[in-house]
């Protein structure tokens, strides 16, 4: 019986602050507005603003006046750098070029090569230097990627130009072919004839015309044979067979030897047929690449950072109620009662568990409804989409508690959870990879909540998974631990005499 | 009856002259008690070790047969405490409040006709939808003493409970007062309406941080003046030596002449001091007018005790030196 009645007490104590803790909350319309809609507003008009290509980099072209020899244009700039640059100009001044990108006038300088062709003939690179001024870090890595793909398209375009070159000196072997083609007749004519002489002279026609040839279509034959050699594909020596084969006719089986070599005279031709149809930059950069995303990420990028925000606010939520709810008691004086009532520590402690993961879930619910109704999907299982959220802010309640007992007014607990926020957009993997934080770093990571939920969540939503067993075993460690200090928190709360 | 409160040299500084020092003190079951004193006397530091809320330097209490600091729960259920200044969320309704307040003891939703009766009491009805900003300072310390109620302790310690509250009230809040006591429990109040030691079954005056009496209220007055008080009105100016001769006649002593006629005297005891005195003036042929018994107010009696307090302090404080350079000479 007079468990029974302690126990309703207990009940009764436990109910009494779950019923003022949400009170507080529900009974602030506004306060409830704005925790759904600013975070929903926010993540809209990211979504409406964000663009995954930064804006062109205003490039300034700096051609020095020595540039003897210097065979890029500024329209092959334009078409090396495509749409990442916006080329406001070209001058010959490197110092006045210098000046307008420290004075902000332009984002980058390209300064081409003072003499191209001498440092080639002489063994070297002709250098081009990028200069830029730019402190962000993404973007530096941004410009010295463009820097290194772009000279390799203006590399790629002078040797487009020089097949092409190379296509059109083997158009001119025409009249050789058809030379070559006469004779070759009249070499079998003479051969079925028996007149040696004729045959003799049409051997001599031929192996002048096949020189020829051979000289006329050297650079596009030595391309062919490359090509065909980088892929894989063994190419025979034509030009050697076909002389060989022109020695034969003089012997034994002379009319065999005379149409084998008709034939592959006919080999030669549709050889430069093939090679004389082939786009020079195909054959420069016979190789392509297609990237196939087989990832459920949602077509607007800023839905990649949802599931991440969501994570951050309710973990940034349950922290500071759970903060600010024992230091403003403190404040208030409340204390005074609980130590003198017969309130424990479990008591308080679950009521207000209770009433912060209820209100953070709501919001949470809240939030998740408006990221699927602007399609994002849960690819995953949604019980552990669930966990996951409640696992996270049972942690954030937990360090919430823990916060307040080192804050004497809301100010400093204010503080202390702006701090666990900033550490979160940095350490959580919410803007930067977890992969691109050293392994000691990582160790702040893991004490942030936010870090196991996001990639949970990022598991569940985006790639249909279910989470890393790990990653869930850690965060309700993490979880328990904390709630385990929070009841000595708590203890402290309504047992603490003054001295 | 098992005493509720003992306290044996119960010291308590914050600094050397403030604080409570060397409280001996027993509070019987089913009193009243009331603790009066100026202004930093020490009354809200005495409730604040009764009630654990403070760990004493020196001395020992027990409170219900328990050291305060180490309560149990079930000990603490038995006690209630009301602050001196409100204690309230600013976000909840004065109703809210309360029964927040009321589950703190265990209190749930069974107990809502008892905290409306509380309410209707106290005259809160109308504000209990409002929050405490939009209260009163006397609505909000209603509201903590219906707060304090609620569960019906063994044991009340009421930290100025009547303090900006109107004279109709008050009165109604001490005949309550009064009958949770005859129910059988102990109150300890504090107060700095002096007058409300009339109400209390015993009181304790402190000041700087001293107990100077603990008494009942006609204790108290006995011992403030060193007896009871009769004014005398002569049909004429009377001498000082036959006064003299008056006081030796009854055994009194003038405690202060009020006019030329007038003169009002400490004696043993007021009712059979009458008699006394109409017999000396129809012995000494002296025109007595009237003779009756003073009851001096609870705020003369404090302001005499207090004084009394003073003047000692103020004697204790000149002999020290002497006491002192005595010592040193000696050596």
């Amino acid at each position: 019986m007079a468990a029974d009645q302690g126990l309703r007490a207990s009940v009764a104590r436990t109910s009494g602050f779950l019923a003022r803790e949400l009170r507080g909350v529900f009974r602030q319309p506004r306060l409830i507005l704005t925790l759904i809609l600013a975070p929903f507003a926010i993540l809209l008009i990211f979504g409406l603003g964000y663009r995954t290509d930064p804006p062109p980099f205003r490039t300034l072209l700096v051609l020095p006046s020595d540039n003897a020899g210097f065979a890029v244009e500024e329209e092959d700039f334009d078409e090396a750098f495509g749409d990442a640059i916006d080329l406001v100009g070209t001058t010959t001044d490197v110092t006045d070029a210098r000046a307008q990108l420290r004075g902000g006038d332009v984002d980058i300088l390209i300064i081409g090569p003072g003499d191209a062709i001498t440092s080639i003939e002489e063994g070297e690179r002709a250098e081009f230097l990028v200069v830029h001024s730019e402190a962000d870090p993404v973007i530096r890595s941004s410009i010295t990627l463009l820097a290194r793909l772009s000279v390799d398209e203006l590399n790629r375009l002078v040797l487009t130009e020089v097949v092409a070159t190379g296509q059109s000196q083997a158009e001119e072997a025409d009249v050789t072919i058809d030379t070559l083609r006469d004779s070759t007749t009249s070499l079998v004519s003479a051969l079925e004839s028996e007149d040696a002489a004729a045959a003799d002279e049409a051997r001599d026609t031929i192996l002048d015309s096949l020189n020829r040839l051979e000289t006329e279509t050297i650079a596009s034959g030595a391309l062919l044979e490359a090509v065909g050699e980088a892929l894989g594909t063994e190419q025979a020596d034509l030009f050697a067979d076909l002389r060989t084969q022109l020695e034969a006719t003089s012997g034994d089986s002379a009319i065999d030897s005379a149409r084998q070599f008709e034939e592959d005279l006919a080999t030669l031709e549709d050889a430069l047929d093939r090679l004389l149809a082939i786009d020079p930059d195909l054959l420069v950069r016979p190789f392509g690449v297609t990237v196939e995303d087989i990832s459920t990420l949602p077509d607007s990028p800023a839905l990649y950072y949802a599931p991440g925000a969501l994570i951050i606010l309710v973990q940034h939520l349950a922290i500071t109620f759970a903060s600010l709810s024992l230091v403003r008691e403190r404040q208030l004086g409340l204390t005074e009662l609980f130590r003198v009532s017969p309130l424990k520590p479990t008591e308080i402690l679950v009521g207000k568990f209770i009433a912060f993961v209820v209100i953070a879930g709501t919001v949470a619910a809240v939030l998740t409804g408006a990221m699927l109704a602007f399609g994002l999907a849960i690819r995953g299982d949604p019980v552990f989409f669930v966990l996951t959220l409640v696992l996270v802010i049972s942690a954030s309640v937990g360090l919430g508690f823990v916060l307040s007992a080192v804050s004497k007014t809301d100010t400093q607990a204010v503080q202390y959870t702006m701090i666990v926020l900033l550490a979160s957009i940095f350490f959580t993997g919410f803007m930067i990879p977890l992969g691109q934080l050293v392994p000691a770093v990582r160790v702040v990571s893991y004490l942030i909540p936010g870090t196991y939920g996001i990639e949970a969540l990022e598991d569940i939503m985006f790639g249909g998974l279910t989470p890393n067993r790990l990653v869930i075993a850690g965060l309700t460690l993490y979880a328990l631990v904390l709630l385990v200090v929070s009841w000595f928190v708590m203890r402290r709360h309504v047992r603490t005499t003054d001295t | 009856m098992e005493p509720v409160v003992v306290s044996e040299g119960l010291t308590k500084s914050f600094t050397p002259d403030a604080g409570v020092f060397d409280l001996d003190l027993t509070i019987p079951q089913g009193k009243i008690v009331g603790f009066i004193g100026p202004s930093g006397s020490g009354k809200t530091t005495t409730v604040r070790l009764f009630c654990g809320l403070l760990r004493p330097d020196r001395g020992s209490v027990e409170v219900l047969g328990g050291e305060p600091t180490e309560f149990d729960s079930d000990t603490r259920a038995r006690l209630g405490y009301m602050p001196q200044h409100a204690i309230l969320y600013p976000d909840l309704t004065l109703a809210q409040n309360l029964r927040f307040a009321a589950s703190l003891y265990g209190l749930g939703r069974g107990v809502r006709s008892r905290l409306d009766d509380l309410t209707d009491f106290l005259d809160l009805g109308d504000a209990m939808d409002r929050r405490p900003p939009q209260a009163s300072g006397g609505e909000q310390r209603r509201l903590m003493l219906a707060a304090t109620l609620a569960h019906a302790p063994e044991l009340m310690f009421l930290d100025e409970p009547t303090a900006g509250i109107d004279p109709v009230l008050r009165r109604r809040i001490w005949d309550r007062l009064h009958e949770i006591s005859e129910a059988g429990a102990t109150l300890i109040v504090t107060t700095q309406y002096v007058g409300e030691a009339a109400d209390c079954d015993y009181v304790a005056v402190l000041a700087d941080g001293r107990m100077l009496l603990f008494e009942t209220p006609e204790g108290l007055r006995r011992a403030a003046y060193d007896g009871e008080l009769v004014d005398i009105v002569f049909g004429s100016p009377v001498p000082s030596d036959t006064l003299d001769s008056l006081n030796r006649a009854i055994g009194g002593q003038t405690l202060e002449r009020i006019d030329s006629r007038t003169v009002r005297l400490v004696v043993d005891d007021a009712g059979t001091a009458g008699p006394a005195i109409a017999r000396w003036g129809e012995e000494q042929g002296v025109t007595i007018d009237e003779s009756e018994a003073y009851v001096p107010s609870f705020d003369d009696v404090f302001v005499k005790v207090v004084e009394r307090h003073e003047d000692e302090s103020q004697d204790e404080t000149e002999t020290a030196p002497d006491v002192a350079s005595a010592r040193t000479n000696g050596r």
